[in-house]
């Protein structure tokens, strides 16, 4: 089994994907989890996922809330694609993409009999319209032993408003049911190309096992009309309809009754529904009441059933079609953020060679020292523009240890020194006495804080007596390892207060990325924090980072997936 | 006004500020930076620099050019929009000798207003 994922529908880390792997992973919301769920609602210790032959099984390791599957409590469960896990407040799906070879499947599993193809005799007895098939309830005598209808669709739609990664797995799962509602043999979904208007099979299911490597006849010539004439159909053996030549071809292939149904979307057909039941040559020779066939009332069915499921058809488009262009804008966005970027550190670098060419030219090292310096000063830019992106990209992983925070704060005030000093600015460091080692990732926080002072200095530079103070701190009630950053700068204006940790989102003009509060944030919520912010105009602003203290217990090189 | 020329930089990278003051710091000419939040605080005489170099990718660009109506405004921006006809645009990444050559044409006219 590969490629299958977890997908955070709900919660903090919504739209963050967890690959699952063969190493069993550990869930809850402590930082040692391979998969951290950052909800208060999740023991730190909450569950485990492992793989168990071809399946996934998810454990609850005695959680305080539980752990769900489906809206059901479990102590243990096998996961099925498209299953939702509840972890408290935070909302999983399970996806197996090892299913996603479906298409290529269902063509494999289906004969689309040619137009006109001799072995194609197959021949209508009952055809519906969608007006007919609305009228749903079942006569007197189909309501004996009829299906429930309603308890049907019912779960039919349930099943169509699931969300799943693909279309593929929606469908899967409808036929699935639809199958077995109608009490088809086998079945297929076949969609209709929006490009090329072709006709394909896009899933199967087999409630009965058949002949092994057997494929199931579709008639091409039934598909058409359905597709024609947007109504459903029950076939049967030739001889009951005078539309097609009557043939025996049915027997032969193994077929005696089959339904196909128009996918009708709201404004376009999407394709078809095709079940069939297949019967032993014996079994036909019993009375026609002792046959097992389809109903009309089994057509009606599988016609509201088809309505049903290409509306989630025409919806999964939509969908996907506004998550493309979402997709599009913010590549699009991406690229002109950072190609913006780049290009003032390009206009650096060119700056600064051009003082050093000057100066060789001269013969003034003087010329050429200050070029050095801002070609340096670009590649700082550079290297800090890469190490955002890379702390932002899910590449990174935070590698916790037991450090000295002061000493990680004091290494930011140490490199912000310099800047500090060409930007007028007074930056102080005031660290917490005696404050504890503790677990958490050095490199990470190192960058955290390292962004916010940058932003600080940046937001003070030009005002009158310009100050970034830092501090450190430990409060002992909440348990939680704080920094402060705080500056008497203009302050930041309400509207930009809800904004400023959207990614791309800056105030600085040709100097920010954008970048450096998302990545801030993302490191802080990493160790199961939060950054707070607290800003008056005209006055200055205080960012305080603050997380909770790990449990000093942890092995060097733990790991979470983010 | 100082008699001394002067060019006043206004946001954008600080390495612009560097490379004039560079450049042209040893040919007399003062270059001072400051932030369009600040414009409001200049010094009298520093109101009415000789060349005025303004980053329009800032948001307040076209607020801050406005108030150096004295001036000669160098405007570089990312995309070129419609400026000014006796304004100058250079559009980023620009050369730096493109720049001086701008700034020094600019010094050897007469103020703008």
């Amino acid at each position: 089994m590969k490629n299958a994922s977890l997908l955070v529908v709900e919660g903090v880390e919504q739209g963050a994907r967890f690959e699952l792997g063969d190493r069993p992973l550990a869930m809850g919301r402590d930082a040692r989890n391979d998969i951290r769920i950052l909800d208060s609602e999740v023991s730190r210790n909450h569950a485990t996922i492992q793989r168990v032959k071809d399946n996934f099984v998810l454990t609850d390791r005695n959680s305080s809330n539980g752990t769900r599957v489906n809206g059901i409590a479990i102590r243990s469960h096998a996961l099925i694609d498209g299953d939702q896990i509840q972890l408290g407040n935070t909302l999983l799906l399970f996806s197996d993409a090892s299913r996603e070879g479906w298409k290529e499947n269902a063509a494999d599993r289906v004969n689309l009999l040619r137009r006109h193809d001799p072995a194609d005799r197959s021949s209508i007895v009952t055809h519906m319209g969608q007006e007919n098939a609305e009228d749903a309830i079942p006569s007197k005598d189909e309501a004996a032993d009829s299906p429930n209808s309603l308890s049907v669709l019912y779960r039919i739609a349930e099943e169509v408003a699931r969300p799943s990664s693909s279309l593929e797995q929606s469908l899967q799962r409808t036929l699935d049911l639809t199958v077995s509602a109608v009490f088809a043999d086998r079945g297929c979904v076949l969609l209709t190309d929006p490009q090329s208007g072709e006709i394909r099979p896009q899933v199967t299911s087999q409630r009965i096992a058949g002949i092994p490597g057997a494929r199931m006849p579709i008639s091409r010539t039934i598909v058409d009309y359905v597709l024609k004439s947007s109504q459903g159909v029950r076939t049967t053996d030739a001889q009951h309809d005078s539309r097609f030549d009557p043939t025996d071809s049915i027997f032969q292939a193994g077929i005696r009754e089959a339904m196909c149904v128009p996918m009708q979307g709201r404004h376009q057909l999407m394709g078809v529904i095709y079940v069939d039941i297949t019967t032993p040559a014996d079994s036909l020779l019993m009375p026609r009441e002792k046959t097992p066939g389809f109903r009309e009332d089994q057509l009606r069915l599988l016609i509201a059933i088809g309505r049903q499921t290409a509306l989630a058809v025409e919806n999964h488009r939509y969908q996907h079609a506004f998550v493309k262009a979402e997709r599009m804008a913010a590549m699009g966005q991406t690229i002109a953020t950072l190609s913006h970027h780049i290009k003032n550190i390009l206009q650096g670098v060119r700056g600064g060679s051009y003082l050093i060419d000057m100066g060789l030219n001269d013969h003034n090292e003087e010329l050429v020292r200050k070029g050095w310096h801002v070609v340096e000063k670009n590649q700082n830019r550079i290297y800090n523009l890469v190490m955002d992106m890379l702390t932002f990209s899910k590449e990174r992983k935070p590698a916790y240890q037991q450090a000295q925070l002061n000493e990680t704060v004091h290494e930011v005030f140490e490199l912000m020194q310099a800047r500090a000093v060409e930007c007028s600015v007074d930056l102080r460091f005031e660290p917490a006495a005696n404050l504890p080692l503790s677990t958490f990732d050095p490199e990470g926080i190192h960058r955290a804080v390292l962004n916010i002072v940058t932003n600080a200095i940046d937001a003070v530079e030009g005002s009158d007596h310009a100050t970034v103070k830092i501090e450190t701190g430990l409060d002992v009630e909440s348990d939680m390892f704080w920094v402060a950053v705080a500056d008497n700068g203009p302050g930041i204006v309400e509207d930009q207060l809800q904004r400023i940790f959207n990614v791309f989102e800056s105030t600085k003009g040709a100097r920010g990325t954008g970048l450096g509060l998302a990545v801030s944030q993302k490191i802080i919520r990493e160790h199961g924090g939060e950054i707070n912010v607290e800003s008056r105009l005209g006055e200055g602003s205080r960012f305080v980072l603050a997380w909770p203290r790990l449990e000093d217990s942890m092995p060097a090189g733990a790991q979470t997936l983010s | 006004m100082n008699s001394a020329p002067h060019v006043l930089v206004i946001d954008g990278i600080s390495d612009t500020e560097a490379v004039l003051k560079a450049v042209l710091g040893p040919r007399g000419t003062n270059v001072e930076r400051t932030r369009s939040a600040q414009v409001g605080r200049l010094p009298i005489d520093e109101k009415s620099p000789h060349v005025v170099v303004i980053d329009l990718d800032e948001e307040s660009a076209a607020a801050t050019a406005s108030c150096f109506g004295e001036s000669h405004r160098i405007l570089i921006g990312s995309v070129k929009t419609s400026v000014d006809e006796r304004d100058r645009f250079l559009a980023k990444p620009f050369q730096y000798p493109e720049l001086l050559q701008t700034i020094e044409d600019l010094l050897a006219l007469p103020p703008a207003a």
